[in-house]
């Protein structure tokens, strides 16, 4: 399984293969999507709204079974255990209002765990060093209601970290946020790669994060219409719908909201 | 705007928020059904013991009674319904609201109020997943009894409530900002209101259900442990007396 690199199977973290997805009323929300992502890789899934992106996103731990096509964690089809690819893929979703279902901070960091049935003592390990990780131990026993629009986006993928996922992936992480907010989930963002995660960053705002992809995918009418470098791909994003960011003389590296 | 503090848990250091789920839940049964049954004499000390009750929980009462004000729109509906329906002395003849119907209104709209408040003081002071280690507890031993079912069912209607709240709460100011103060009509405003809501409440919870499925929610999870302190045992002991007082307070006074 997984792709051949001179003569030889190479094993990707993720591969989806031939994806599609029929909705019920015959329309085609994806159509022979097949891409992969490597260990390591901080990768940008940009698109026009109803492209398809949140639909793929979806598809990838198995919240929504394809009319066709497969997706495989480490070679093998994800429907063949559900459970074990939930936690190794962890999803944040746009709507952080709608994620965080624990009542304070801590609570819920520390769902993902009580629902993979770990040890208390571990429940607590992980959600502590979460937490910290995240900057949200000061507020850890603030009901999440109470909390700015970016310290709610860090604690949902806080809420995912805890289940210590292979990949993470991000869903419009930008979206609704002030300035600050941006910058926050930004760096957290970054600081996660650096510390060797692997993401997949799903955002038409590509201009506060194109600087530190390592890739870019973008996605059209259910399809995948472009995979590649981002500096390789900069030219052409107005023909698929999306503003092409300002490059100043640092080139696609300046390309961040970050300085 | 302040959010919605009605049915949320709100951490704090207070000896009901420390007390063990396992005698919370139990005791906030005892205190329902005394309520209820209780004479006029008994729900006057009941009331007070609820006010201690809430003022030691040190929850933003102000802000809890704010998001209960709806609830009074309906306590005083079933009050004229009451004194509508009880055949007895009238008030405002020919209106056959009578004395005796205003009387019983009156009262069942108290027990009601009561239960309200112990409600937002139980989901107050107690996380969902305290309550819901104490239905394990529980229910674990009794056989044939899918324990962890009931307590996801559980646990997912209190984090549900308050959702239907803030659904309400956001629809009702969105068509305020349109001018639905100047319908006069009830029902056609209570129909404008209820499809937007149905809209929003399922959507939301079709997402929470996603969130929460992507996280590998299922209805076997790890439970914090639960440790009985002697303080505890102390307080539900103290529970106990009242509602023992409360219940032969209407045969002693």
């Amino acid at each position: 399984m997984g792709s051949a690199v001179n003569g030889r199977s190479r094993v990707h973290l993720l591969e989806v293969r031939s994806l599609t997805h029929r909705f019920t009323d015959g329309a085609l929300g994806l159509d022979e999507v097949s891409f992969a992502v490597d260990s390591g890789e901080l990768i940008l899934l940009a698109g026009r709204n109803g492209s398809g992106k949140t639909l793929l996103m979806k598809h990838l731990n198995g919240l929504l079974v394809p009319s066709s096509g497969d997706v495989l964690l480490e070679g093998r089809p994800i429907r063949e255990d559900l459970a074990e690819a939930r936690r190794r893929i962890g999803l944040v979703f746009q709507d952080a209002d709608s994620q965080i279902v624990g009542q304070t901070v801590r609570d819920d960091v520390a769902f993902g765990p009580r629902n993979l049935r770990l040890e208390p003592a571990e429940i607590e390990r992980r959600t502590n060093e979460v937490l910290r990780t995240v900057g949200l131990e000061a507020i850890a026993d603030r009901p999440p209601q109470l909390l700015s629009g970016g310290e709610k986006r860090r604690l949902s993928i806080a809420g995912v970290l805890a289940m210590e996922p292979d990949l993470v992936i991000l869903d419009e992480p930008f979206s609704g946020l002030d300035y600050p907010g941006v910058l926050q989930v930004l760096e957290e963002i970054v600081r996660l790669h650096d510390a060797g995660q692997t993401l997949l960053v799903i955002t038409h705002e590509i201009e506060k994060i194109l600087g530190h992809a390592t890739r870019l995918l973008v996605m059209e009418s259910g399809q995948l219409s472009a995979d590649g470098e981002p500096c390789a791909l900069l030219d052409c994003l107005e023909s698929h719908g999306i503003r092409r960011p300002f490059v100043d003389g640092r080139g696609v590296a300046g390309v961040t909201w970050l300085r | 705007m302040a959010p919605i503090a009605f049915f949320h848990y709100l951490p704090r250091r207070s000896p009901l928020h420390s007390l063990d789920p396992r005698l919370k839940l139990p005791l906030f049964i005892l205190t329902v059904s005394v309520s209820l049954h209780c004479s006029v004499a008994g729900l006057v000390l009941e009331t007070v013991a609820v006010a201690a009750a809430a003022g030691a929980s040190r929850l933003p009462l102000s802000t809890i009674a704010r998001d209960l004000l709806p609830f009074s729109v309906l306590l005083a509906l079933m009050c004229v319904a009451e004194a509508w329906s009880i055949s007895g002395i009238p008030l405002l003849p020919p209106l056959p609201f009578t004395r005796e119907g205003l009387i019983a209104g009156a009262e069942l709209a108290w027990r009601l109020a009561l239960l309200v408040a112990l409600g937002a003081l139980l989901a107050g002071t107690t996380s969902v997943t305290l309550l819901q280690s104490a239905v394990v507890w529980y229910l674990r031993p009794v056989l044939g009894l899918a324990a962890g079912r009931i307590a996801t069912m559980m646990g997912l209607t209190i984090t549900l409530i308050p959702l239907v709240f803030e659904s309400y709460r956001q629809v009702s100011e969105a068509q305020a900002s349109r001018g639905s103060g100047t319908i006069r009509n009830p029902l056609r405003r209570i129909t404008l209101l209820a499809r937007p809501l149905l809209i929003a409440t399922f959507s939301k919870a079709d997402t929470i259900a996603s969130a929460m499925e992507s996280r590998c929610y299922t209805d076997s999870r790890s439970y914090p442990t639960l440790r009985v302190a002697r303080f505890d045992v102390l307080l539900a002991g103290a529970i106990l007396l009242v509602q023992g007082a409360v219940l032969l307070a209407g045969r002693l006074l």
